[in-house]
């Protein structure tokens, strides 16, 4: 089953104030265990509400929430995650938070309607959900706010017949009668869907369909987190023999086939009020529901609500044997009120199964699965620039307009046509406007063929000029057919486009598994004109309307590393992600182990993402690679960095690259089974879990095109909402590696830099005489920290290149006489960083707290040094991996006009190095036939290593009739180490250079 | 290199030469026809086709006077197409050099002009050649020096022997270097001094010659004419002059006028690998540096930079200047602006590029840019990283300072 950390047993009567704080019997579940390292760590009042149980009631009871509240708020997540979110404690926020979280927990009930809105696709298995917070955005006015006073029944009559009653304070709503409209509207639909459930509800459940949407019902109920509802039951008289002498508990389960949880103890009897007083306060908690019965029947009673009144009458164990014993005289139905808990965590896609199986069975019977049935009503869209338009909010149609303005094209030309009509040759052709480039396609299809009697080689590249602009027009030949594909020279440098090709080819192999066919299948043209349109909107239009501060070049350097961004999490919450994903893909899922049938598909293997870092992957890395060019040139890694996705399912069948386009090695022993394959993509807010299906091998084969399996749909939502566990947290752990400063080496801007020069200069005089002594204490406090992990971070040898610094034979030492002591000193800090990037397992949380509650050396470390590093990149070709300054580190540091001119001119010169770095590592392992080869160069950057260039920025202002206008210079320096590792960083001159080989050599661990 | 040149007419497309070089076949008519087809198709739709590059090749189109298409197809040593743009625009200019500007812009009988443009073929293979050449200037677009201590002395024998010969043009040219020159043979402009100094390199030795030229610049229409004496092997003195005096009237005066300087002369060509004065000595890591002077036009190249080579050199005189070619045909263009290219500069000049440098297992190479000089040396392996900039600045003002030394 799925993974329920140190979620504790459900209810305990024991703990039942901590569960119930309140009277409004919200369920307060926390960790006691967890408590340490959670935010409640500097929340006194929150940890004593732990501590003493009583205390924290009397806290809760006398100060409405106000402090508690504030130990909260760190929790109340920016794209309204509801599971924080105390809604009545209207004290302590403005109305806006509070509009804010009603709105989104109208989304997220909307959203548990919209769950089944599967965009289908017919003609391919491709099915797309998304659910976007904007597209919700009208549905403010939607507001449930909580009853603040339970005990009121003016509240409580207005419930309305609808199953699903709401308690809506009508003087606390802001809003006028059309919102109301829209909250009708959807309370219409919730009735329909409730009916459509009534309906459908069989005994035995067995429909998958029917499943599913319990299970998504069961979400609605849970996220109705301290909601009323009533529901009206018939009592059942058969087995009640004598109304007046059965107790109220027996009663109930009796008439209604509702377990009310029993109390083992009484109370210890210490004066007679408190007794009295306890007893009131108690809650009347569902324990179970009893199977066949009304309750059950029902599907609406579930383990852990509170029974509050019926009738309208307050229940409470004082009064309870005599209510029921009263109102079960009258035959008709009467009208049960729950409160629904405020669950504390994820929503509970798998509630506990009980022995009575009192709750709703969440997963399809295995012998429905095999019809796998079509997404129901009520909306199924159906368009063909859906994905363009849910991803990217705009339409293909506005993204072709804007493309108009740039020479692009793609061109899928034949020559073998039988035919004369030359428009046969033109088997696919993107955009559909015919442009200049479509005029002259006979140039480019004439060339591919022709070179070949030049050069022996077909061509990779041509440059084109039309009117005063440049375009490169680049090729893929195969046989007599040539895909060619045209791009602006300024907007795309040429170092860039023939990754994008590569990328492009192999995103259309993964996705449709050949090239040749896929364009002559006009079935799958509008899939295709989505493709090229995002890529376009993605190389070409993004970076236009956001200001990038780097103008989209990071985008493109990033994207020739063939490699997947890596976010470091503490070894905990690396294992934590890693324990969450072995779980799901273990599947041993109790539903399938009854099934006598094999399974239909077996997972290879998942990945997790948040926003567009890879937390964790258990896939081959080829896989790996495949499914993150999925989601870059399909946008969604964009999407979930830039917004928070409501939910976004996406099914398809793939052909990934090792399985189907590469020649597979025959290994003795285990022959990988040949079958289908299948990529499931799940989102939920920030987070992507990529899994990658098989068909055949040990599962049975697939037949036809299967749509989404719903089974590892539900699997992989619940998947991801266990990384949302309060004890679990990965969201605030992501975060906290994003925005703290900790996570990497420093950098700084470059602004900075040339208005204070001359002040940091004395600064440095005046920090000289600390430095001796600084630094080797700031590294023995590193090293406490991380010597155990870390055997090459050694004082001595930093000892050792202290003294070598010495011999001056060093960048800037000849020309500046203060940057001896700046650069030692920013030595000892980039030092400490690199210490801390290096050490995987020394980044766990404790090291960055001991460095907080070490104020003292942080500050020393930091303080008045010119740190002289601007931007790194790494990365790994064997991993598949990169590391670079998290866009808070990178917008902290960019902030000026000349951080991003400094950083434009990095990415750029980056890309330059990496194309060298490229082509002669290629060059290395490719060893052709000699003879076809009329041109092959020397070999004079075969074994290259290291490439810098140092540029100098001037800026024309004269400061002074003496003075030289100010100038920066900075380096950019790209290394290749073996093992197809790359860095590249950019920093200041004047950095010693033992430095910096101390930073290339320790940050990663290679030396 | 390997290349094929192609030389067609812009409007008929009628091959008029193709030199081959390196172990290629010619390419057969059609081909060549198609290649050009292309070029005129992409024309005719206002497109301009510039280049193609293949998995190892690039082909370069260009068009020059609208009245000859040139045509490179050559190894792609993925560096910036300015650099073989550049190697285009030499070979026209050679052409003009020899040909004269008018009739290469107006071909009126063009299987006349197929025969008489042969006169270029020697030229256009030496500027081909790239790889045989033991000067740099074709690239760097600066004429190549000899830097050697007797020039001082040497400059007076020349401007008295120009004098003599009525010319105010008359340079010294030790293996296609540059000794001395006068001052108006300076005023050349880059271009012309870098043809000339091809020119007699590309001409086999011979005791005197009189040819007409062109310079491209200067008088692209009316001829000068070209006098060259050997004076002892490998050492020509050039003049440029008018119709007088002959070529029979000069010869006498050479020996009047240069016999005294035998011995220097004999000392100088003794400089010949080297290329600058002995008294100079460089880090013993380097193996081999171009000096450029943008602004003078000069460079000063020598991969020989030790008397006594050492036996632990294993990267040879010939290859270290290919690296060296190789790395500034990497850096320029891409880094650092090509001072005669337009399109580039202006996204430059916020952020110009000074330093850059490359390592690799067997050799490393480093340039600074301190305008108007730039140097790009060469380095052993053994040099550490960090230390190749001082020691590149320190040889950099080392040669810039000397006094000898006139770049």
């Amino acid at each position: 089953m799925a993974y329920f950390p140190r979620l504790g047993p459900f209810y305990d009567p024991r703990h039942e104030q901590e569960f119930y704080g309140e009277q409004d019997g919200r369920l307060h579940l926390r960790n006691l265990k967890d408590s340490e390292n959670t935010a409640f760590h500097d929340n006194d009042s929150g940890r004593a509400s732990f501590d003493s149980p009583q205390q924290s009631r009397r806290n809760v009871y006398h100060e409405p929430s106000d402090k508690i509240e504030a130990g909260w708020t760190s929790f109340v997540q920016e794209h309204g995650n509801l599971f924080y979110v105390d809604i009545d404690g209207g004290t302590g926020k403005g109305p806006a938070q509070r509009l804010h979280q009603s709105s989104s927990q109208t989304e997220l009930n909307n959203n548990s309607l919209k769950e089944q809105i599967h965009v289908a696709e017919d003609i391919d298995d491709e099915y797309v959900t998304l659910n976007r917070n904007v597209a919700l955005e009208h549905l403010d006015g939607y507001t449930v706010t909580n009853n603040p006073n339970p005990n009121s029944d003016s509240n409580r009559n207005k419930s309305v017949q609808n199953e699903f009653n709401r308690t809506i304070n009508s003087s606390e709503d802001k809003y006028d009668g059309s919102h109301y409209l829209q909250k009708d509207g959807i309370q219409r639909n919730i009735q329909s869907y409730s009916k459509y459930l009534d309906n459908d509800n069989l005994p035995g459940r067995t429909s998958p369909k029917i499943a599913n949407l319990l299970d998504s019902t069961g979400a609605f109920l849970s996220v109705q987190s301290g909601k009323r509802k009533s529901i009206s039951l018939s009592p059942d008289f058969s087995d009640v023999d004598n109304m007046l002498s059965t107790s109220g508990i027996d009663l109930c389960k009796k008439l209604f086939g509702i377990v009310l949880c029993q109390y083992k103890q009484t109370p210890s009897r210490q004066n007679g009020s408190s007794i009295d007083h306890i007893m009131r306060d108690r809650k009347v908690i569902v324990q179970g529901v009893v199977h066949g019965s009304q309750a059950e029947k029902c599907c609406q009673i579930f383990r852990g609500d509170m029974l509050v009144a019926l009738n309208d009458i307050d229940i409470t164990w004082v009064n309870l044997d005599d209510i029921f014993q009263s109102v079960s005289k009258t035959q008709q139905k009467l009208k049960l009120t729950f409160q629904v808990p405020h669950v504390i965590g994820p929503k509970l896609p798998t509630p506990p199964h009980t022995p009575t199986r009192s709750t709703p069975p969440l997963f399809p019977q295995p012998a429905i699965i095999t019809t796998p049935p079509r997404p129901p009503p009520p909306v199924r869209k159906q368009s063909e620039d859906n994905l363009v338009q849910l991803v990217t909010g705009e339409t293909l149609r506005s993204i072709r307009n804007a493309l108009q303005k740039y020479l692009i094209s793609i061109m899928y030309l034949t020559f073998a046509t039988q035919s004369d009509q030359p428009q046969d040759q033109v088997l696919y052709k993107f955009p559909e406007v015919e442009n200049k480039l479509f005029e002259i396609r006979g140039l480019f299809l004439t060339l591919s063929s022709l070179l070949k009697d030049v050069t022996c080689d077909s061509p990779v590249k041509t440059c084109v000029r039309y009117k005063e602009y440049d375009t490169d027009v680049l090729y893929w030949k195969e046989g007599q057919d040539v895909l060619v594909i045209g791009l602006p020279t300024q907007r795309v440098p040429s170092t860039f486009s023939p990754q994008l090709l590569e990328d492009l080819l192999r995103i259309i192999r993964i996705l449709f598994g050949s090239i040749y066919k896929v364009f002559r299948d006009h079935t799958v043209q509008g899939q295709l004109d989505q493709l090229f349109g995002l890529t376009f909107y993605r190389v070409l239009l993004s970076q236009e309307n956001t200001l990038c501060y780097s103008s989209g070049l990071d985008m493109m350097l990033l994207d020739t590393l063939t490699g997947v961004r890596w976010l470091r999490l503490s070894q905990n919450d690396k294992l934590l992600c890693d324990e969450i994903l072995s779980e799901f893909e273990a599947s041993d899922f109790l539903e399938l182990e009854e099934e006598d049938k094999r399974r239909h598909y077996a997972i290879l293997g998942t990945s997790l993402y948040y926003k567009e870092y890879m937390l964790s992957s258990h896939l081959y890395w080829e896989d790996l690679n495949d499914i993150h060019l999925f989601l870059k040139y399909h946008f969604l890694l964009s999407l979930v960095t830039s917004q928070s996705v409501e939910e976004l399912v996406i099914w398809r069948e793939v052909f990934p690259t090792r399985h189907c386009h590469v020649e597979r090695e025959i290994v003795p022993g285990f022959p990988e089974p040949s079958g289908r394959w299948f990529l499931l993509v799940v989102g939920i807010k920030h987070f992507i879990l990529c899994t990658l299906l098989e068909a055949g091998g040990y599962a049975s084969d697939a037949v036809g095109k299967p749509g989404p399996d719903l089974f590892f749909v539900d699997q992989a939502k619940a998947t991801i909402l266990q990384l949302e566990a309060d004890d679990v947290n990965i969201t605030e752990h992501c975060e906290e590696r994003l925005y703290s400063e900790i996570t990497g080496p420093k950098i700084k801007t470059a602004e900075v830099n040339t208005r204070t020069s001359r002040n940091s200069k004395s600064e440095e005089g005046l920090f000289n005489p600390f430095k001796a002594q600084n630094s080797p204490r700031s590294r023995n406090t590193d090293d406490d920290i991380d010597r155990s992990s870390c055997p090459t971070h050694l004082p001595g040898g930093s000892d050792f290149t202290m003294r070598r610094q010495g011999s001056r034979l060093s960048y800037g030492s000849n020309d500046s006489t203060g940057s001896g002591s700046s650069s030692g000193a920013a030595r000892a800090k980039i030092v400490s960083k690199a210490g801390s990037m290096h050490d995987v397992s020394a980044l766990n949380r404790s090291f960055s707290e001991k460095e907080v509650s070490n104020p003292q050396v942080h500050i020393k470390l930091t303080r008045g040094i010119n740190n002289m590093l601007f931007h790194y990149v790494s990365f790994e070709g064997l991993d598949g991996i990169y590391l670079s300054p998290s866009p808070c580190e990178a917008s902290l540091a960019s902030h000026g006009n000349l951080q991003e001119l400094v950083l434009q001119k990095f990415y750029h010169t980056c890309l330059s190095i990496h194309r060298i770095f490229q082509k002669h590592s290629a060059a290395q392992d490719t060893c052709r036939n000699e003879s076809s080869c009329l041109f092959r160069q020397g070999t004079t950057w075969q074994s290259i290593r290291e490439e810098g260039i140092m540029f100098v920025f001037t800026s024309g202002i004269v400061t002074g009739p003496k003075k030289p206008s100010p100038s920066l210079a900075y380096w950019v320096v790209g290394r290749l180490f073996p093992g197809q590792q790359e860095m590249y960083v950019c920093f200041q001159d004047g950095v010693q250079q033992s430095m910096v080989e101390m930073a290339f050599s320790q940050t990663f661990g290679k030396s | 290199m390997a290349a094929h040149l192609i030389c067609l007419t812009s409007g008929g497309g009628v091959p008029i030469f193709t030199r081959n070089k390196g172990n290629l076949k010619p390419l057969p008519f059609p081909v060549i026809g198609s290649l050009n087809g292309v070029h005129m198709f992409a024309n005719s739709h206002d497109v301009k086709l510039l280049s193609t590059t293949t998995e190892d090749a690039k082909v370069v189109w260009k068009v020059f006077h609208d009245s000859i298409t040139l045509i490179i197809v050559t190894g792609d040593d993925s560096a910036d197409d300015i650099h073989l743009n550049n190697l285009l625009s030499q070979v026209c200019d050679a052409m003009v050099l020899l040909y004269g500007l008018e009739d290469l812009a107006n071909i009126k009988n063009i299987e006349r002009f197929k025969r008489e443009i042969k006169i270029c073929s020697q030229l256009i293979d030496k500027i081909l050649d790239q790889a045989d050449l033991l000067t740099v200037g074709d690239l760097t677009n600066a004429v190549d020096i000899i830097a050697a201590p007797e020039n001082s002395v040497l400059q007076n024998y020349l401007d008295a022997f120009t004098e003599a010969a009525d010319s105010p043009y008359g340079c010294l040219m030790v293996h296609g270097k540059i000794a001395i020159a006068t001052k108006r043979w300076w005023t050349l402009t880059s271009k012309e001094m870098v043809l000339l100094s091809l020119l007699m390199s590309s001409l086999s030795p011979c005791s005197s010659r009189d040819i007409p030229v062109f310079l491209p610049n200067l008088s692209p229409s009316v001829p000068h004419r070209l006098l060259t004496f050997q004076l002892i092997k490998d050492v020509d003195v050039c003049v440029l002059c008018g119709p007088s005096p002959t070529l029979a009237q000069l010869e006498e005066e050479v020996g009047r006028f240069w016999r005294s300087g035998y011995d220097l002369l004999r000392s100088l060509l003794q400089l010949h690998p080297r290329n600058y004065p002995l008294s100079i000595t460089l880090d013993s890591n380097i193996m081999g540096f171009i000096l450029v002077n943008r602004e003078s036009h000069r460079c000063l190249c020598s991969t020989h930079p030790h008397p006594v080579a050492s036996s632990k050199d294993t990267i040879d005189s010939k290859r270290r200047l290919e690296i060296l070619r190789s790395f500034y045909k990497h850096v320029m263009g891409t880094f650092f602006p090509m001072s005669d290219d337009p399109d580039k500069g202006q996204e430059e000049i916020c952020h110009q590029a000074q330093e850059s440098y490359i390592s690799t297992d067997s050799h490393k190479c480093y340039t600074i840019l301190s305008e108007p000089h730039q140097i790009f040396v060469l380095y052993t392996a053994n040099i550490p990283t960090f230390a190749m900039r001082s020691v590149t600045q320190k040889t950099l003002s080392l040669l810039v300072k000397d006094k000898h030394i006139q770049i």
